[in-house]
């Protein structure tokens, strides 16, 4: 309830566009601060730093630790080194983290953690320790399936991890460190949803390229400032109260740590206002019970609690949690995003365009490289989709028991 | 069960093969225990589209031990889009899955299953089991399709992380859930004994098996590549059955007596050559010209291994359990690794031929690790054809054999 009053009488307000500017330069501030922090981070090391990749590894237990978790990503630029130690029909997210390593980008870390979520990154652990090897490495291993026993399968991943960590680094994780990391982790996301959400207005405060930022500098930064800082913009932000005609867009699919998708897709009189990435709400949503033995509750949440990957097979759940999306966040079309080779989602992807026609909601896949790739092709299809989007404007009409129901209107 | 619905499938088959079908004479069915093989296949496929069949479709390692204490006809469906592909069914096939959303960057076994699903060749199964195991494509596929058919889903969750203490029990106890449900959803009784009894014909198949592998490191080799490949898929899919016990034994009398008598698989045996992954299964000319033409033999499979130990029918659950547990391709690429390099020196090999299936992340990914590993370790050439073993229709014959011409100068070469 602490932040009930941004929630609170934003219609009763009449703010001038100045607002907007007055939000855009908070939110610069902010990043300044957060970066600044983290140059001084990795200039003057406190604290070991662990690298990490994919959101099912608990950033939990490497910060029970006394360790900065610090989220791994590639970076644009062709793939060099990476091809000669992976073979090429792996998904590009993978082969450019594996590139920025060869290539020394992630020298500083000392350690790594890679979650085994698919094929790609499993096969990434074998080069990752042959040819990039940093001082501690672990292949995170992760259920793919929710079942009962699948419970049993992450806590031991959980236990094997924290004994590794403790042996290697040689720092205990107690019961309070666990609880202490439990809550930091815990106020990054309620404070990212609570951002996040202020997107349901209509013209929405944050854009997504900065949601997007914001995302990526929760995941590679010293936790307990990034708190302080974005709990500090959080109270500077307003809402401004202006109309927008823009088409309200739900984001989908493979990782992307890259703007130029968001970038292309803004071009064309829309606004993303709801990213179901890793990179977004795949990484913030879900909280662990504070109230429950930790590692159980850790367990829950990203087995349970956490909206679900297309790594985790449980296409049911993907499909209600983003339907809950496209309702709450207005939204007016889905763009499906698929990196090339990225298996999860290529498989999941007729399930979800069924399951989306079945509601009505217009979706439009894109298949890209990890960087840049074929630009003008994926811009003409993205005016086609707002063309058909500006003649089919959907509007929420009525609710049932499943959920709200979207209705064609010509407009 | 809709027993209409079958028939249908059966049909829609049937129709396929009576207007498409392009049948390819095998230059490799050369043994007895090949053609009882190939007939227990058949049989088991045609049963899996009897109306009053309870048919379970399973992925590659999903143990038939335990359908067959059930009754239960397996049926897999990555096996038989490598059959379909052999008789050239599968460019339509994959064709349909292509149009209905399924890129075609992924695995053909997977996206030949969706458009064989969608043309209704498939028999409707009454479950669909799949592992943790290998891709993690097959299992999504499973699932997806389970929620077409409405029908059971069962998912094997076996840990990568193989060797930790908590993974032998915790595969078992899903087996035996697995089987339970299964024996209530299908009336049948669940009988740890008849299970026990299926555990036994599994391990005399098994015997038989490692055996044969062992008298496939004599020197000239007694089994040419192109037969022997095709027998990998029955090594979880019939395991289980009496009939196996009989091939594999089979197979085992006619080697041994190849060997007495001197007879090699081929005369004049020049090279000996271990081949890692599958094989293109729309030809057979490639085999034939590596063994016939080159004669540099196929002396192993590492599909064929038998990696696991004999298991303990008084524990069946947990044994099968160790079994899963055992395969060498699953976990690290080192374990894969250290079993390329055994199979190396004792079917002293000359070269290793590896058939990259386009679309398979997890079997082609670590190709350079294992080429770096193997030359540094072992000197021994490796040759690495990058391929498709469903989808024919970007594969060039003379392309490829102007690698294999090029990998066996540098054979002969090494020989001097
Ligand atoms: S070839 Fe690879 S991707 Fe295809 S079904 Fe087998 S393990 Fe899966």
């Amino acid at each position: 309830m602490k932040y009930a009053y941004f929630l609170k009488g934003w219609e009763e307000e009449m703010l001038e566009t100045t607002v907007l500017a007055q939000n855009e330069s908070s939110i610069e501030e902010f990043i300044r601060n957060v970066k600044k922090r983290n140059v001084q981070l990795l200039a003057n090391k406190t604290a070991p730093i662990m690298g990490w990749c994919n959101t099912y590894v608990p950033e939990e237990i490497i910060l029970a630790a006394g360790i900065i978790p610090y989220r791994i990503m590639g970076a644009p630029g062709p793939l060099i080194l990476s091809k000669t130690y992976l073979c090429g029909n792996i998904c590009g997210n993978v082969q450019s983290l594996l590139e920025c390593a060869l290539r020394g980008d992630y020298k500083f870390l000392d350690g790594m953690i890679i979650g085994a979520s698919t094929d790609a990154t499993k096969k990434l652990f074998d080069s990752w320790l042959r040819y990039a090897g940093t001082p501690f490495n672990h292949l995170f291993d992760i259920p793919k399936f929710v079942h009962e026993g699948v419970y049993l399968h992450y806590r031991e991943s959980i236990n094997s991890l924290s004994e590794e960590i403790e042996a290697h680094f040689g720092n205990k994780i107690t019961e309070s460190s666990l609880k202490e990391a439990i809550s930091t982790c815990n106020k990054t996301r309620t404070l990212l949803t609570i951002l996040s959400n202020l997107r349901k207005n209509e013209k929405p405060p944050v854009s997504s390229q900065k949601m997007l930022e914001i995302c990526k500098l929760a995941m590679i930064s010293d936790k307990k400032f990034f708190n302080n800082e974005l709990e500090s913009l959080l109270s500077k932000m307003k809402i401004a109260n202006i109309k927008s005609s823009a088409y309200r867009i739900l984001l989908t699919g493979s990782f992307q740590d890259q703007p130029w998708l968001l970038e292309s897709i803004e071009e064309n009189n829309a606004l993303v206002v709801c990213e179901d990435l890793c990179t977004g709400l795949r990484y913030y949503i879900g909280l662990v019970d504070e109230d429950v033995e930790p590692i159980e509750a850790i367990t829950k949440r990203y087995i349970e609690k956490k909206p679900p990957s297309a790594t985790m097979i449980s296409f049911d759940q993907r499909a209600d949690f983003i339907f809950k999306l496209i309702n709450e966040f207005k939204v007016d079309g889905v763009i499906y995003h698929m990196l090339k080779f990225d298996d999860p989602y290529l498989f999941e992807f007729p399930d979800m365009r069924e399951f989306l026609e079945s509601k009505s909601v217009p979706m439009l896949r894109i298949e890209t490289e990890y960087t840049t790739s074929a630009m003008g092709q994926i811009k003409t299809r993205l005016q086609a989709f707002m063309e058909t989007l500006r003649f089919t404007k959907y509007r929420k009409i009525k609710a049932n028991k499943n959920g709200q129901v979207y209705q064609k209107i010509r407009i | 069960m809709d027993k209409f619905t079958r028939k249908l499938e059966f049909e829609n088959l049937w129709g396929l093969l009576k207007q498409k079908r392009e049948k390819q004479t095998s230059p490799f069915y050369t043994l007895k225990a090949t053609k009882l093989r190939s007939s227990l296949l058949g049989r088991l496929f045609r049963r899996a589209y009897q109306k009053d069949s309870v048919v379970a479709w399973r992925s590659s390692f999903v143990p038939s031990e335990i359908l067959f204490a059930l009754n239960i006809i397996p049926f897999a469906p990555e096996g038989v889009i490598s059959m379909f592909a052999n008789s050239h069914l599968t460019d339509e096939i994959l064709r349909v899955a292509e149009d209905h959303g399924c890129s075609r960057d992924t695995c053909s076994f997977l996206r030949g299953i969706e458009g064989s699903v969608i043309n209704d060749y498939m028999p409707m199964p009454d479950f669909l089991i799949a592992t943790s195991m290998y891709c993690h494509g097959s299992a999504q596929v499973f699932k997806s399709l389970s929620k077409k058919y409405k029908k059971d889903f069962f998912y094997i969750d076996v840990p990568f992380h193989y060797e930790r203490p908590y993974a032998v029990d915790y595969v078992a106890k899903q087996l035996e859930g697995m089987m339970k449900k299964m024996a209530e959803k299908s009336n049948r009784k669940f009988d740890v004994d008849k299970l026990k009894q299926t555990i036994i014909y599994s391990n005399q198949a098994r015997n038989y098996f490692a055996k044969v592998n062992k008298l496939r490191q004599n020197k000239p080799s007694s089994m040419l590549g192109g037969e022997a490949i095709d027998y990998a898929i029955m090594l979880a899919h019939t395991f289980g059955l009496p009939e196996m016990v009989e091939i594999c034994k089979t197979l085992y009398e006619e080697l041994k007596e190849r060997i007495d008598k001197g007879i090699g698989a081929v005369e004049g045996e020049k090279h000996r050559i271990l081949w890692r992954q599958l094989r293109p299964y729309y030809t057979n000319a490639l085999f034939d010209y590596i063994e016939r033409t080159h004669k540099a033999v196929i002396v192993f499979e590492e599909a064929n291994c038998v990696y696991w130990k004999e298991m303990n029918p008084e524990q069946p659950f947990k044994s099968l359990a160790k079994k899963l547990l055992s395969n060498y391709g699953f976990g690290q690429v080192q374990r894969w690794l250290d079993f390329t390099s055994s199979f190396i020196i004792d079917y002293n090999v000359d070269g290793i031929i590896e058939f990259a299936h386009w679309g398979c992340r997890y079997l082609s990914a670590s190709t350079q690790i294992v080429k770096d590993k193997i030359l540094q370790d072992k000197n021994i050439p490796i040759l690495v054809l990058d391929g498709d073993c469903i989808d024919r229709r970007d594969y060039s014959d003379g392309q490829i054999k102007t690698r294999v011409d090029a990998f066996m100068e540098i054979l002969n070469r090494r020989k001097g």
